[in-house]
């Protein structure tokens, strides 16, 4: 018997038969997440609870297997791709809400729990789970977890690291841990927030203590469409200044708007250039309050149009144009490649202008999708991957839109992480020292590089695999509302 | 004093001499740390010379301690060596603020007060509300995590933190995060020197996300017959629509600092902002929600008569100099607050001891201020007190620290209390960023 049919027989011993899976056609499916770099796991395993979790990593530590924890697969970064192969842990089986405890604002739950599940669940007790990814249909507050994820309610509530009390984790030794506490201090490092956004690089997440909010009592969804994007920036800017931090700041350039005006006729006029989607809640003077300042401010800059909303769904019919947008970009080209850059807010205009010369110079089309309010850009590039040489166009744009990023005092991913997609790009922000200090966290975790390895850092050979519209046709159009 | 230590801080200092920093052997016992007394204090005036000091002191094995403002000092254990105090006080520039971005970095050595000043001015601040803020610094407001009241709507300093930079006991300079709101670019560094107290590395320069002043604040204040009481009001308020920016329990007939505000039983103290009309739904919710629970004495103070009522709840258990102090920092969860309080209330009667007790009720904290002179707490009884204590807050699945502790007591007991097994991760951490224990030895969690 080889070495990994022996592991695989070991592993059925602890998960049960059919919660191993080896034979090729099966293990297809876990060949790439929502990135578009591919590998095939040697195998995957589905435990269901987190005494199996550690016994399968003691038996991959055994077996000196890699490990590659997965929730969902929609990740755009190719963390949870077995690049190289490896085992594959999937926690979507460990997928129960424990404990909601409505009088303290919290929950506990499984890593595989998908993000609006969480969020229904809460809703009984007037609570909701604050960090709402696009994905959320689909992801998993694990795979939330370990990307840091953001969503476009982020801007005043914050992202994942900002909702995570604590949480249990199986190192690579097979050890259990609780990081963190289920109260809002603690004493020593803070693991738990390190443990955030580190890519399933340190540990397998196995439970997560959650801060749930309050369901605002009042909601009101203000969309604007400028004829000229300066106009929409401008007005972003003076919404900051004007001091309101909305719930959402949302931002369309006219390629979205045209892709999303043909795939859900949301009604946008012909000649937008740009397009706001604002929202604020809170209590229901204090949003009527802020509405109202926010349309004054969008006023001074011509809006061809402000529409506003405060039902259910009358608000979702604004936000359907926005939601669907990347669905709808299908229309335009086979595929895209979305770029996760973040810049300091007032180089918007900028930004966007060097964006659309990258545009000129590639060739290709870059529609530009962003969550304005923390300068989080979303351009996507759009190509065709049958065209010979067009991804290698494609992923040369988006390379220079990051450059372009980092070069305005930005960042590389606002919220979706490294991984595999960007870990040649982090000399661009990052020092040798930087990196290496960074890597020191691993020996404190022992994770005796098990864990996901050869991510987040650059390995000096090139990327080249790209393309996501797997992830789209996978995770389908709901996956965007 | 063995011999080899003292001809390495001779070496030390000629090798520092050199430098031309700004080095001091005099009145070095002001700068002790628990009693321990330097001997020397080095004053970088930029970050390249803080980070040859410590290669300096790394290269001759001398340990060191960095120090902000020096309010905080007294949290956390005795240091197992001290040499060279750095004080931080001239990294205090504003290195740049956008206002427009709602950014700003700085140098750690600037005190909180100055740096809230520079962004009042373009009606911003940074959402953290800590004690003594014209002497603590940002460095060490990080490094302690200590946060004050506003921390249940604004989170604790780890979330205002976007970037930083960081000089390694080996004086190498490295940076994480960035300057912008919101980015997942590489591990969240930052997390581990916020609440680390300064045994990782130095923070040298810090990014933090701002907020913009609201238009206008108030106080909402209103009395009870017992702590448990308003703490109940106050979880009610948590629970309710309402979103204020804190929410504030205590009892003003022992509080000798805080100014009068004209009430004598514990108080219920709440800080709404917003505009004009929020602000008047606040005050309209809260006083149901008060007179709801049988109390129908409520007072309303704008925003310049409650400033000195919230700094000296921000100062809680900080702004006095007596050492005979024990501060402790309960954590459980908010619900079980009010119990906690009312069982504080019954030990200290048990115990015989005279305390002063605040608590944030929706965040989870109380905080209690034994006096210790020459009371029941005395050498022989400190341990046994303190252990029934801790049981009592254990019980509620909740954590303490003893964030001040009079000297005599330190070898009794353990200041930082109980955690578990992800101490061994804590200590592989120590070891990776600072194998010679330069900085700060001893003085952390299970003496790293
Ligand atoms: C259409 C679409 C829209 C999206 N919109 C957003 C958005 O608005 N904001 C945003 O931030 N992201 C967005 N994403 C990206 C993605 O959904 C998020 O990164 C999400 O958090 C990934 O969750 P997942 O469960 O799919 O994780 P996976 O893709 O399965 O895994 C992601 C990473 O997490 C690790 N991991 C997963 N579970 C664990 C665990 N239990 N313990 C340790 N490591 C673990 C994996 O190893 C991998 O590195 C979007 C993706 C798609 C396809």
């Amino acid at each position: 018997m080889d070495k990994l049919t022996s592991m695989i027989a070991d592993m059925k011993l602890v998960v049960g038969e059919t919660y191993v899976i080896h034979t090729v056609e099966d293990l297809l499916v876990f060949e790439y997440d929502g990135s578009a770099d591919k590998a095939l796991p040697d195998a995957v395993v589905l435990p269901s609870n987190t005494t199996e979790v550690a016994s399968i990593v003691k038996i991959a530590l055994e077996n000196e297997i890699p490990i590659i924890a997965r929730g969902a697969g929609t990740g755009l970064s190719g963390g949870a791709v077995a690049k190289g192969g490896g085992l594959v842990l999937s926690l979507t089986r460990m997928n129960k809400i424990l404990e909601i405890n409505s009088k303290d604002h919290m929950a506990i739950v499984e890593p595989g729990v998908v993000n609006i599940d969480l969020s229904h669940s809460a809703e009984k007790y007037g609570l909701y789970y604050a960090p709402d990814p696009s994905s959320q249909k689909a992801c998993t507050i694990g795979g939330n977890v370990a990307e840091n994820s953001g969503g476009p309610h982020c801007l005043a509530y914050g992202v994942t690291t900002n909702h995570i009390l604590g949480m249990e984790v199986v190192l690579s030794d097979g050890s259990t841990q609780w990081l963190g506490s289920n109260t809002r201090e603690f004493q020593g490092y803070d693991l738990r927030g390190i443990m955030v956004g580190s890519e399933g690089t340190l540990g397998i997440v196995t439970k997560i203590a959650v801060r749930l909010l309050k369901k605002p009592e009042s909601v009101r969804t203000l969309l604007a469409v400028f004829k000229h994007i300066e106009q929409a920036s401008s007005a972003v800017s003076g919404i900051i200044a004007a001091g309101i931090v909305p719930a959402a700041i949302e931002m369309m350039d006219h390629i979205c708007i045209s892709a999303a005006e043909a795939a859900v006729k949301a009604g946008y006029p012909q000649d937008a250039g740009a397009i706001l989607l604002v929202e604020v809640d809170g209590l229901t003077e204090e949003v009527a309050e802020e509405t109202e300042e926010i349309e004054r401010i969008c006023d001074n800059y011509n809006p061809i149009e402000i529409r506003k909303a405060t039902s259910m769904e009358d608000r979702e019919k604004l936000w359907e144009g926005r939601k669907g947008v990347l669905g709808a970009l299908g229309r335009l080209a086979p595929n895209y490649y979305l770029v996760d850059g973040t810049i300091p807010r007032t180089k918007l205009m900028e930004v966007l202008s060097g964006i659309s010369d990258i545009a000129k110079k590639s060739g290709l089309p870059i529609a530009n999708l962003l969550h304005a309010g923390d300068g989080n850009l979303h351009p996507s590039v759009l190509y065709d991957e049958r065209i010979p040489g067009q991804t290698k166009v494609a992923l040369d744009a988006g390379a220079e839109i990051l450059k372009l990023c980092v070069d305005s005092g930005g960042v590389l991913s606002g919220e979706h992480g490294i991984g595999l997609e960007k870990q040649e790009y982090m000399p661009l922000m990052f020092t040798q020292e930087d990196m290496d200090a960074m890597s020191k966290l691993k020996p404190a975790f022992i994770t005796m590089d098990m864990l996901n390895p050869g991510k987040i850092f650059p390995t000096g050979t090139p990327h080249v695999q790209i393309s996501q519209g797997p992830a789209v046709a996978r995770t389908g159009a709901g996956a965007y509302k | 004093m063995s011999k080899s230590y003292t001809s390495n801080i001779e070496s030390f200092k000629q090798a520092i001499e050199k430098l031309e920093y700004k080095v001091s052997y005099h009145n070095l016992d002001q700068f002790n740390v628990l009693g321990c007394i330097p001997s020397a204090v080095i004053t970088p005036s930029n970050i390249k010379e803080l980070s040859k000091t410590l290669t300096t002191a790394n290269e001759h094995k001398l340990s060191v301690s960095p120090r902000g403002g020096g309010t905080k000092l007294e949290l956390g254990n005795t240091p197992d060596s001290l040499d060279i105090i750095i004080d931080m006080s001239r990294l205090n520039k504003i290195l740049n603020h956008a206002p427009a971005d709602l950014t700003a970095t700085v140098e750690s050595g600037i005190t909180i007060l100055n740096l809230q000043n520079e962004l009042a001015e373009h009606g911003q601040f940074l959402a953290i509300d800590p004690a003594l803020p014209h002497i603590a610094t940002v460095g060490g407001v990080l490094a302690t995590g200590i946060a004050g009241p506003m921390k249940w709507q604004h989170g604790s300093p780890r979330d205002t933190v976007i970037g930083m930079k960081i000089v390694s006991p080996d004086g190498t300079i490295t940076k994480s995060g960035g300057q912008v709101v919101k980015n997942v670019t590489g591990y969240d560094m930052s997390r581990l020197h916020i609440g680390g107290l300064g045994t990782i590395g130095i923070i040298a320069e810090v990014s933090f996300k701002l907020t913009p002043l609201p238009p206008k604040q108030l106080t909402i204040l209103a009395s009870f017959n017992s702590n448990r009481i308003a703490a109940e009001v106050a979880l009610e308020i948590f629970n309710s629509n309402l979103m204020p920016l804190a929410i504030t329990v205590f009892d003003p007939d022992s509080q000798d600092r805080i100014p009068d505000i004209g009430m004598n039983n514990p108080v219920l103290a709440i800080k709404a902002a917003g505009r004009p009309a929020t602000i008047e739904r606040y005050v309209k919710d809260s006083t149901s929600i008060i007179n709801k629970f049988g109390s129908s004495n409520v007072k309303v103070l704008d925003q310049i008569d409650s400033k000195p009522l919230w700094e000296e709840i921000s100062n809680f258990g900080w702004d006095t100099l007596n050492s005979e102090i024990l501060l402790c920092r309960a954590s459980v969860l908010p619900s079980a607050v009010p119990n906690l309080i009312e069982s504080i209330e019954k030990f200290e009667y048990d115990q015989s001891l005279i305390g002063k007790k605040i608590s944030h009720p929706a965040y989870g904290t109380v905080l209690v201020e034994w006096y210790c002179g020459n009371g029941p707490l005395n050498n022989e009884t400190v341990s046994t007190i303190l252990n029934t204590f801790s049981g009592l807050i254990q019980r509620l699945d909740g954590s303490l620290v003893i964030q001040r502790c009079p000297r005599k007591f330190r070898e009794e007991i353990d200041v930082w209390g109980k955690i578990g097994s992800s101490l061994e991760i804590m200590r592989r951490l120590k070891n990776q960023y600072d194998p010679n224990r330069t900085i700060n030895p001893g003085r952390f969690i299970g003496g790293i």
